[in-house]
């Protein structure tokens, strides 16, 4: 495994495009919270700006920023690691150089596991850091009053760059890969979820799409407030942690079994 | 030993056979030609015995499996174009390959010596020519001191100087007794490389055995004088001259390669005819290929 990896790294520790993603999430990722905090006014249900940085509800919306850069940044780093592959044809040499399709499957999986646990790492400081310096001494001992935000966090990202492997896996086409993970993330599932509500049938079993899971563990923080709920909807808005964490943990196993199912058989 | 045994191999791209049935044998230190014309099956051979295709039917042993499933780390091969990071280096190119075929770290100086490279070993690929490509490429097959390497048309889309060097390069590895498997359309690389040759046609196998075996026993006897007619009458007349055809005004026959030639020569002096032009020669591969997949 570690082997993997460090074949990986050799591979790409060199290339601007990856160099790029992760500078543009690091970057954005604090800043997006910055901005939250300078917008002159928030909805009146908020309870106020200065929570925003301060211990506990920072591991939320921190969160749900890194949702968002976890989704673009990182996903679209994911299907970057396969699709150069596919484009210059090292997959293919990859494999009559003797890399057996486990292991070349394997060292992709180890990529995304790796990154995940480093955007991990990186929101965990990131929130203790501004945290520590907006939150009154005599609440800071609400620092990990958080629900489990870490791994719900760790558990979020791994979901969507799973489903980023999923699609340049099957699809093997970087430009339709691309868009599609984008435009289903942003639209198509939403418009889906939302012909089902309409036409078929107005409950809950919509939340269990599978983006919709993944968001569902960092959400929102203004779904926490009815107010910002559409009238229309008859069910609870938002999986509740275990609910989005176990649909999450299924989807992840399905994204990476079929690719890795279609990955071993198809020719190359 | 058997290096790589084909057996019954077959693949169609959807209603398209791009193999049909398809026996092979490489034994050990042959220098093996796959030759055929374009589309005749040959990349999807070596994309099958390399494990990035699937074959529909039929299988192939490497080593008489003798590695148990690694037999690929003791391969060295590009199939069609030469396949890197294209912001990488030489060096660092080669040392992915490296990683891959679990070869302890080291630089790779001979290697780039060579293919002629070493100079500009810090250059990333994308600044290659397609001959500097191709010659890394071929680098990279030998990391590792494989048993066997395998290319596929490895002067494909190069100049004549291009085609020069990789030649050379090929030759160089023939000398250090490595097993080749090489594809080509192009006979006269495989007759100047080759001691055996398999030609398909359509994933079809028309002929294998030494390039010796497969060139025919004839010799072609080209002559041209004042006077063809005379010239070929007398030709006619004789028993022993075979497919005498005219051509830009030289008369082309063949006869056994037994034969005596200046016997020969000198029996179309004693008629009276005095040859302009007289040549004795084996047939050419490329001839023989024509004919054998026309
Ligand atoms: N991925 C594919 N999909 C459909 N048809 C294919 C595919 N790959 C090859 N073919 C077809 O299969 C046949 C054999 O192709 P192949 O590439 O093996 O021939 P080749 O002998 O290597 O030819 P060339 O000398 O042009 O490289 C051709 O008719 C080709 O068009
Ligand atoms: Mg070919």
């Amino acid at each position: 495994m570690i082997r993997l990896l460090k074949l990986e790294w050799t591979k790409f520790r060199k290339n601007n495009v990856i160099i790029l993603m992760l500078t543009f999430f690091s970057l954005f990722l604090p800043a997006s919270l910055y901005f939250t905090t300078i917008i002159p006014t928030l909805p009146a249900f908020f309870p106020s700006k200065e929570s925003i940085i301060q211990f506990p509800s920072i591991w939320e919306y921190l969160g749900y920023a890194g949702n968002w850069m976890s989704f673009f940044f990182l996903g679209v780093l994911a299907i970057y690691l396969v699709s150069i592959e596919i484009n210059n044809k090292t997959l293919r040499q990859s494999i009559i150089n003797g890399l057996s399709r486990q292991e070349y499957f394997l060292s992709k999986v180890l990529s995304i596991f790796v990154l995940s646990i480093g955007a991990t790492l990186f929101y965990t400081i990131l929130c203790i850091i501004i945290g520590i310096i907006n939150t009154e001494p005599d609440t800071l001992k609400l620092i990990f009053d958080n629900a489990y935000a870490i791994p719900r966090f760790f558990l979020m990202t791994f979901g969507y760059l799973s489903f980023a492997l999923f699609l340049i896996f099957i699809i093997r086409r970087s430009g339709i890969a691309l868009f599609l993970y984008i435009a289903y993330g942003i639209i198509i599932e939403v418009l889906i979820r939302y012909f089902i509500i309409e036409k078929v049938s107005n409950t809950a079993i919509t939340n269990y799409f599978p983006l919709n899971s993944f968001e569902d563990l960092m959400p929102n923080p203004a779904f926490k407030f009815t107010e910002s709920i559409p009238n229309s909807v008859e069910f609870d808005f938002l999986l509740t942690h275990q609910q989005a964490t176990l649909s999450s943990i299924i989807y992840i196993i399905l994204f990476l079994g079929i690719s890795y199912l279609s990955f071993m058989k198809r020719d190359i | 030993m058997e290096v790589l045994k084909i057996q019954n191999l077959s693949k169609s791209y959807g209603k398209l056979k791009a193999l049909d049935d398809l026996n092979l044998v490489i034994e050990s230190g042959q220098i093996m030609g796959l030759l055929g014309p374009n589309g005749s099956g040959k990349t999807t051979t070596l994309g099958i015995i390399l494990g990035i295709l699937s074959a529909d039917s039929g299988n192939y042993t490497w080593f008489e499996n003798k590695y148990d499933g690694k037999h690929r780390l003791r391969i060295g091969s590009i199939l069609e174009t030469p396949n890197f990071f294209p912001y990488l280096n030489a060096d660092q190119n080669l040392d992915i390959v490296r990683q891959i075929k679990k070869v302890p770290k080291q630089e790779f100086d001979d290697l780039l010596e060579l293919v002629q490279l070493k100079s500009r070993r810090k250059s990333n690929f994308r600044t290659f020519s397609l001959g500097m490509k191709q010659r890394l490429a071929i680098a990279a097959t030998l990391i590792g001191d494989p048993d066997v390497v395998i290319f596929d048309e490895p002067t494909n889309g190069l100049d004549p100087q291009g085609i020069m060097e990789v030649r050379s390069t090929l030759s160089r590895i023939a000398t250090r007794g490595k097993t080749v498997f090489m594809a080509s359309h192009i006979l006269d690389e495989v007759e100047k490389i080759c001691t055996h040759v398999t030609i398909i046609k359509r994933g079809k196998l028309l002929a294998t055995g030494p390039v010796g075996s497969i060139l025919s026993k004839d010799l072609t006897i080209e002559v041209a004088s004042q006077n063809n007619e005379l010239l070929i009458g007398f030709l006619r007349s004789r028993e022993d001259v075979k497919n005498i055809l005219q051509k830009n005004g030289i008369v082309e026959c063949q006869v056994d390669q037994k034969l005596d030639v200046s016997e020969f020569s000198k029996s179309i002096f004693n008629i009276g005819i005095v040859p302009t032009h007289f040549v004795a020669r084996k047939k050419r591969l490329e001839e023989e290929f024509l004919e054998i997949t026309k």
